[in-house]
């Protein structure tokens, strides 16, 4: 690990979120699920400052580890960004907020602010930048009068905070925490540019809140950020049968070449109660690791020159799923029926 | 190998204490040992040896916690009963490590060199404290396992455990009746993995919030 390394770690923190966007020392936390894995990842970078712990919804899976690390005196935290959604207000939530209340009162945590796409320009971490994509002030402004929306029923995961990481001035990544079909119609209606190459996939590939059609949400928002790899974050334990097949078949439709992984093994790739070997993993911590169940594990990508490397590399990954044939049928290489509008007959080629 | 051997090997020559005066305590016990020795190793139930006055969990812990001469000291016990439980609680500050007896010829040397570490100021991950907020949502104040169903925020922000009651009345003044709906703060060691591995330091009342509780 070089003193310098820019790049964004996406753990395994089996069904939940967490990543870590680092510039040499610098960092910034965006989620932070319930397992040791990111204080494990925090310690083996001999991390001391979290400059920004950004908490996009009230979910346990996304913020069930905040309360630790909020509080954890061996690093101190500059900013925690909280999601000013109005329809957050649970026991998980208040819990998060004693935590934040009380490292403030003992010191180590500088301040707390409200995130919208108007804080985006605070968000720098030396070379990084973390662009707030969604939601913007009049979404979360508009209080409860909001519900019924246009774009059809909100509520938490709607308003997800949806983050687009920059390393040295070039996009990387778009995570999109649980966004579900209404928070991606505002985004859409936004018209801002999601590309980038990396595109963790919202809601761990499950259904994404009240849309009937998953495939299209799939494809739509898969579109419109055309990443090279795509990330289910998913847990083998919780939620085992996420990523949804249609959700799965909408992100090969529109990026047929993109590479797919899964942090942890689907229920509908392996079977549950196998292990398999973690000789294909990257060497960082990850959840699924003492259990067998990772599938490409924690990802770290890291910018160098303007080129992205991936760890573990993609083929190793690739490799692995195909050694997974024989003993199961990995979804991200399961032949795609297409929709029968474009063709009755044809089937969509497993990305190479 | 046997436990025994091991402490032999390592350079440990050991003293077998089976024979407790019924009206000594804990304290009592301890200063009996004083200058004697240089490691204690207590089985968690005594009371096979006669009556006696204390539990392991308590003479190891107090050794451990001796302000200026502790004597590192490791519990080690057979089956622990939901009862025995929240007493080795009660004193898990000043306990390390317990080892299953089954573990003890493998374990031995390490607890012991995991209580020196510790008693040094090095302490694991697992076992480091910091301060949290509890919130306090169920109170048994009846029984010889008087404790209260609390969230430790920093530890598992879902999940209720079982916490010692008397220290919290001891530390905050407060009675059994008023806790149910009250904030804490204490130093826990959040980092522990199972419930039964925490241990609580400095409790106080929450000056971050009202003492009837947050508000609905």
């Amino acid at each position: 690990m070089s003193d310098d390394e820019l790049g964004i770690t996406i753990l395994d923190v089996g069904h939940g979120n967490s990543a870590l966007i680092h510039d040499g020392p610098l960092c910034a936390v965006v989620d932070a699920a319930p397992p040791v894995t990111l204080k494990e990842e925090l310690e083996r970078r001999g991390i001391t400052r979290i400059e920004h712990l950004v908490l996009s919804h009230s979910d346990e899976d996304h913020v069930g580890g905040s309360p630790t690390l909020l509080l954890d005196d061996a690093h101190t935290v500059g900013t925690v960004w909280l999601n000013p959604d109005w329809g957050k207000d649970t026991v998980i939530w208040r819990r998060v907020l004693a935590a934040v209340k009380t490292r403030k009162r003992h010191g180590g945590l500088d301040r707390q602010q409200m995130i919208t796409t108007e804080s985006g320009a605070e968000l720098r971490c030396g070379r990084a930048h973390l662009e707030v994509v969604h939601p913007d002030v009049t979404m979360v402004g508009g209080g409860d009068a909001v519900r019924p929306d246009e774009h059809g029923p909100l509520d938490s995961n709607s308003m997800s905070v949806v983050i687009r990481v920059h390393l040295d001035g070039q996009p990387v990544a778009l995570l999109a925490a649980d966004v579900d079909a209404a928070g991606l119609g505002h985004i859409i209606d936004s018209k801002q540019d999601l590309t980038a190459p990396v595109l963790v996939f919202p809601h761990h590939g499950g259904l994404p809140g009240n849309s009937h059609a998953p495939r299209e949400f799939a494809r739509s928002l898969t579109e419109l950020v055309a990443p090279s790899l795509v990330v289910f974050s998913s847990g083998s334990r919780l939620r085992p049968r996420n990523p949804n097949s249609e959700i799965m078949a909408g992100v090969r439709s529109a990026a047929p070449t993109a590479h797919i992984a899964c942090t942890q093994l689907s229920v509908h790739c392996h079977d549950r109660d196998l292990q398999v070997s973690d000789h294909h993993l990257a060497d960082r911590p990850a959840y699924g690791r003492a259990r067998g169940r990772c599938c490409a594990g924690t990802i770290a990508v890291t910018a160098v020159n303007g080129v992205l490397h991936f760890d573990p590399p993609l083929e190793n990954h690739r490799d692995f799923v195909l050694s997974l044939v024989p003993v199961g049928s990995p979804l991200c290489r399961a032949v795609l029926p297409l929709p029968r509008q474009r063709s009755s007959t044809a089937v969509a080629s497993a990305p190479g | 190998m046997t436990a025994g051997h091991r402490l032999q090997d390592a350079g440990y020559d050991t003293t077998l204490i089976t024979e407790f005066d019924p009206l000594m305590d804990a304290d009592a016990f301890l200063a009996s040992l004083a200058g004697k020795y240089d490691a204690l190793i207590c089985d968690y139930l005594l009371s096979s040896h006669g009556r006696v006055g204390f539990t392991g969990a308590e003479v190891v812990s107090k050794a451990n916690l001796r302000s200026g001469a502790p004597l590192p000291s490791v519990l080690i016990s057979s089956h622990i009963k939901p009862g025995q439980q929240g007493a080795i609680s009660r004193w898990r500050k000043g306990i390390p490590q317990v080892v299953a007896k089954a573990d003890l010829d493998e374990e031995i040397l390490p607890a012991i060199g995991y209580t020196l570490a510790e008693l040094k100021g090095s302490y694991t991950r697992e076992r480091r404290a910091f301060p949290t907020p509890i919130e306090v949502l169920e109170v048994v104040a009846k029984g010889e396992a008087r404790r209260a169903r609390v969230v430790v925020v920093g530890w598992n922000i879902h999940a209720p455990v079982w916490m010692p009651l008397d220290p919290i009345l001891e530390e905050t003044g407060l009675r059994p009746e008023s806790l149910v709906g009250q904030w804490l703060e204490a130093d826990v060691n959040c980092y522990a993995s199972k419930a039964e591995d925490l241990y609580y330091g400095n409790i106080i009342l929450s000056p971050d919030f009202p003492q009837t509780g947050m508000p609905a």
